[in-house]
């Protein structure tokens, strides 16, 4: 066992660029998949953390069912729920700094002493006081004994600070422009002329699942009700994209890493012909030969996946770290690793390592110990027709799906593509094979070296597997730019087809006396065009027990404000049924397939704890529209059913947008609402959109570089395999020149190929990745751009032909006697 | 006692759209402790028999039987097992694997066979003595000379103890010093072990080292 160990061992550090290439391919491979996996938990670690510490480790929120704002809690009792902290809070802005946003927290003495002080106490906490954490004190300057400008019931008041906490809990996420700050439940209620009563109330769950809690506490008060403060499918479902863009990119690496491992082992088997010819002509049985070579192959994925792990590591870290919330003040949350991931990381480089080396360990099946031993090429029988055949049924079965297969193409569009991938690799050694024959006549009178180096691409598998990995690699390429340009074009079709000014996002309304005063301050400020004014009410609920992001829209005036959304049917459009008296949902394509819902269906709809059923009238191509999977129910129902308040406004404004913003954005700071102009919400969107965009640009780029390497390899193989062909060359006259250019026109014609074979099948791919967009919630129509596409493409080529100065180097130690020597 | 049978033997390789003979209808017999050589042209189909009778290439027609067993009726574990036990080879360029030692070289059929290379270092010092290599055991075949390898390669040979050693062109790439050296050592493992040995050779000079020539001309026995 150790000298089988040590010979694996050596064996893997004989070539060390070989071994790099390996440990590279199967790294990235695994560091994506990682990624893919992690980033969810991350996303999840982050917010939960941040949500939790904020809500004081608390899960559920406490409201009235009478529609009351502020309410009593005298027949309040801690079934299902204990710890409860009641609060008024309210917005404000800080008049006398420069107008931070703040949330003031009104709360007896005996809630708020877990709070540990960096100075001051609780002692001197009443009447117009307040605490403030040490972040913000020192953020903005602040000491004990300062006083702070806010408004409390229109009223502007100054409060002293006489504390100064650390940031935990309530002040965790306290930043410069945003922070919350205490203030004595007397000093704010008798200001308001609420006395015992509250607007915010938040409890701890006494059982293990939040949802049990809170249908206990239901079932025990008429008087209140319970709904959950963070709903983890939330989070989930935003992140949906994210997850899924990552798991496509994994999909294209591995594709080209399998090709490149398989081309590398390939390699392995060509030079070792030998030495595994020995242990043959030594007793060795081809099943422990086989088990040997997949032994190595094992070793290649511990170590290419470790270092994955490492890399897949100090990705998600990376995207931790950006998703840090405070990482501008130095504020990470510790980063927890959780090794089940690094052991299923592990675990899939190995088995993917094995898996990409098996055909051709397999392959020693077909040699004759004799041929290994004199290091003879096995004689192979002429599979390229059979291939041929099986490839053209998995194209047309493919190009039959994706034209005439409906709803179930999008569904099965994964699988499309995988097949109408390997259909093509399948196919094109048997074109190629025929137009080589057919062209080499043609070509060899005028352009001889051409002609033999387009012969050699027909003779030899390797470089015919160069034009496989090519074509990968300029795929990928080309599926980025395009969904790039894709996601670019509409996003920008999106703005261009939403019809607002101004956008008013974000407003903390916790009564309908505010809703009223900012409807009020909107319909009769002369800088706003009265009748424009459109309110949408978001909410986050189930559908039918499955998470379902919500919107409550008033139908005329959404039709007016959205054009981008095509809610047409013959008849009529679907906004019509949406009506204050009748429990209608319109649901967007993405929702709808998710759901496998249809036109007709009723759903069990639940907000806020609260459940009504509706029916399903109408379902739309909502494309990138709030990720387009959303659903759409009337704005009544959405106050009135659900008890929802979370509005954003849109409205047209009298003068230039960026005229009137000013003045609207600081009337909105009080109420705690984010004011945007159509053009910097666009701008900010493209930002957004841009990242994912540059992140695809990187994956495609990685995978053209991967794929160079693989070509090397491969012309490393076809060059081995060939060297006594080259020698007999030589021995005849041929240059070191002359065999020089052969190789690089072999190279250049293989780049050739791949593309006359991409562009024959880039259609048809176009179509199943604009399938694949849609089953994955990404309702873009991809189409391929040549022009953007065409710069990368050359730069691809140009790279595969420098690939070949390796090979070039190599050929010039090409020594006749030994390459001949057998002969 | 016959080793080695062989009986109407044909081999032929596609050649074009034909089919080349390159053995027709070999009959012959080796017996316990023969040392065999088979001389014969370029092309004559040495290779090809001596391949033949270890297995490691099968015949187009006839019988070869090694220790009594026909080669044709077994499966390629039973010929792999045959190999290791029965059959030691050494080839012209000395088919060792070049990462590991001298040592472990000479441990690898035992190490295919599943054996503890621990409980063989005694048979490992007594086999090093008779090659003469105990001072180059952890040297690994790159740090050795042709003759070296060559003798590392019969050491290999001789591990399993084996009935018969083949010798594909042993001396064909060493110098006449080394050549001749090697030829003693076969000689005497020959006569000192009783060892059965089939030899090719192109050269007149060695091939008398063994008692018995078989003279192969265009597939046949002349």
């Amino acid at each position: 066992m150790k000298i089988i160990l040590k010979y694996i061992g050596t064996s893997m550090w004989e070539k060390k660029l070989r071994l790099l290439l390996f440990v590279v391919s199967i790294a990235f491979s695994t560091a994506l998949l990682m990624v893919s996996m992690g980033i969810v938990r991350i996303q999840l670690d982050t917010i939960r953390r941040s949500v939790t510490d904020v809500l004081e480790e608390h899960e559920i929120m406490i409201a009235s069912n009478t529609g009351a704002d502020f309410f009593a809690l005298d027949t309040l009792e801690q079934v299902g729920i204990d710890r409860v902290i009641p609060s008024i809070v309210l917005p404000s802005v800080l008049r006398n700094q420069d107008f931070e946003s703040v949330m003031l927290y009104a709360r007896d003495i005996d809630v708020i002493s877990q709070y540990r002080f960096v100075e001051g106490s609780l002692e001197t906490f009443m009447g117009a006081h307040t605490i403030i954490s040490q972040r913000v004190a020192v953020y903005l300057g602040l000491a004990l004994g300062d006083i702070l400008e806010v408004t409390i019931a229109g009223a502007p008041i100054g409060l002293t600070v006489v504390g100064i906490v650390e940031n935990a809990g309530l002040f965790y996420q306290d930043q410069r422009q945003q922070f919350n700050m205490l203030v004595p439940y007397g000093y704010v209620s008798e200001a308001l002329g609420v006395e015992g009563l509250y607007n915010h109330v938040t409890a701890r769950q006494t059982l293990d699942d939040t949802a049990a809690s809170m249908a206990l506490f239901n079932a025990h008060h008429e008087d209140f009700r319970a709904f959950a403060i963070y709903q983890e499918d939330i989070v989930i479902a935003s992140v949906r994209n994210q997850q899924m863009t990552f798991f496509i990119m994994l999909a294209f690496i591995m594709l080209v890493a399998t090709v490149i491992l398989f081309g590398a082992f390939k390699l392995i088997m060509t030079e070792r012909q030998k030495v595994i010819g020995t242990f043959f002509s030594q007793g060795a049985t081809k099943r422990q030969m086989k088990l040997l070579l997949l032994s190595e192959g094992l070793m290649y994925g511990l170590l290419g996946g470790l270092v994955g792990i490492l890399l897949g590591l100090g990705a998600l870290y990376a995207l931790h770290y950006s998703a840090a919330p405070l990482r501008a003040y130095g504020v990470i949350p510790r980063f927890v690793f959780e090794w089940e991931l690094g052991f299923i990381a592990l675990g899939f480089a190995m088995l993917f390592s094995v898996f990409a080396c098996y055909v051709p360990v397999r392959s020693i099946n077909r040699y004759e110990v004799k041929e290994l031993i004199l290091e003879q090429s096995p004689t192979l029988p002429n599979v390229k027709k059979k291939k041929f055949v099986v490839g053209m049924i998995f194209l047309i079965s493919c190009f039959g799906m994706v034209y005439f297969g409906g709803d179930l193409a999008v569904t099965l569009s994964p699988l499309t593509l995988v097949l109408a991938l390997c259909g093509l690799i399948l196919v094109y050694p048997f074109i190629v094979s025929r137009l080589v024959k057919t062209l080499f006549p043609v070509f060899f009178p005028y352009v001889r070296f051409t002609a033999l180096s387009m012969n050699n691409i027909r003779y030899s598998s390797s470089l015919r597997n160069n034009i496989a990995i090519m074509m990968i690699a300029l795929i990928s390429v080309i599926t980025v730019v395009s969904l790039g340009k894709g996601i670019e074009r509409i996003v920008i079709e999106a703005y261009t087809t939403l019809h607002f000014d101004i956008r008013v996002d974000q407003i903390k309304i916790n009564d309908r006396d505010t809703r009223a005063t900012i409807f009020a301050y909107l319909e009769t400020h002369p800088l706003v065009q009265a009748d424009s004014i459109s309110e949408i009410t978001y909410a986050h609920g189930h559908i039918n027990g499955e998470y379902a992001q919500l919107e409550g829209i008033e139908p005329v005036k959404f039709a007016e404000l959205l054009t981008y959304i095509d809610f047409s049917y013959k008849a009529g459009s679907y906004l019509e049924y949406l009506h204050p008296e009748r429990h209608h949902i319109i649901a967007s394509k993405t929702a709808a397939n998710r759901l496998h819902l249809a036109i007709g269906d009723f759903v069990d709809l639940e907000i806020n704890s609260v459940v009504s059923t509706f029916k399903v009238v109408g379902i739309v191509d909502a494309k990138l529209w709030n990720g387009g999977d959303t659903f759409f129910i009337h704005n009544d129902h959405m106050k009135e059913i659900f008890h929802n308040h979370n509005s954003i406004y849109f409205f047209h404004t009298t003068i230039a947008p960026s005229e009137a913003v000013d003045e609207i954005r600081s009337y909105f700071r009080d109420v705690g609402g984010i004011t945007q102009t159509h053009q910097e919400m666009e701008r900010m969107n493209t930002e957004q959109n841009q990242q994912l965009i540059s992140m695809l640009n990187f994956f495609s780029l990685f995978a053209v570089i991967m794929a160079s390497f693989g070509a090397i390899n491969n012309m490393f193989i076809s060059f081995l395999q060939r060297k006594k062909d080259f020698a007999v060359m030589a021995s005849v006259g041929a240059t070191r020149g002359q065999i020089g250019r052969m190789l690089v026109m072999e190279s250049v014609l293989c780049v050739g190929f791949a593309l006359v074979a991409l562009l024959l099948y880039v259609s048809l791919h176009m179509r199943i990745v604009s399938q694949l967009a849609h089953s994955i919630g990404f309702s873009v129509d991809i189409q391929f751009v040549f022009l953007d596409s065409a710069l990368l493409l050359m730069l691809s080529g140009v790279i595969y032909v420098l690939a070949t100065i390796p090979l070039l180097m190599q050929s010039k130690k090409i020594s006749i006697i030994q390459a001949l020597k057998y002969e | 006692m016959d080793v080695i049978r062989v009986k109407e033997l044909y081999k032929s390789f596609p050649m074009g759209n034909s089919d080349t003979d390159i053995l027709k209808g070999l009959d012959f017999v080796i017996t316990e402790g023969e040392f065999v050589s088979i001389m014969g042209p370029s092309g004559s189909g040495k290779s090809t028999l001596l391949y033949l009778l270890g297995g490691l290439d099968t015949p187009t027609k006839g019988e070869v039987f090694v220790m009594g067993k026909p080669l044709n009726t077994m499966k390629e574990n039973e010929k792999s097992l045959m190999r290791k036990r029965d059959v030691g080879f050494v080839f012209q360029f000395y088919n060792l694997v070049p990462n590991l030692t001298v040592e472990d070289n000479i441990l690898l059929p035992l190490i295919l066979d599943g054996k503890n290379p621990k409980k063989y270092q005694e048979k490992l010092d007594e086999i090093l003595a008779i090659i003469a290599m105990q001072d180059r055991r952890k040297h690994t075949p790159r740090q050795l000379s042709g003759g070296q390898q060559q003798r590392v390669a019969i050491a290999r040979a001789l591990m399993f103890d084996p009935s018969i050693l083949l010798l594909d062109e042993p001396t064909g790439n060493l110098d006449s010093k080394n050549s001749v050296e090697l030829m003693k050592l076969f000689k005497s493992i020959n006569q000192q072990f009783n060892k059965t040995i089939v030899q090719v050779t192109h050269s007149e000079e060695f091939a008398a080292y063994g008692n018995r020539i078989i003279h192969l001309k265009d597939g046949v026995i002349v």
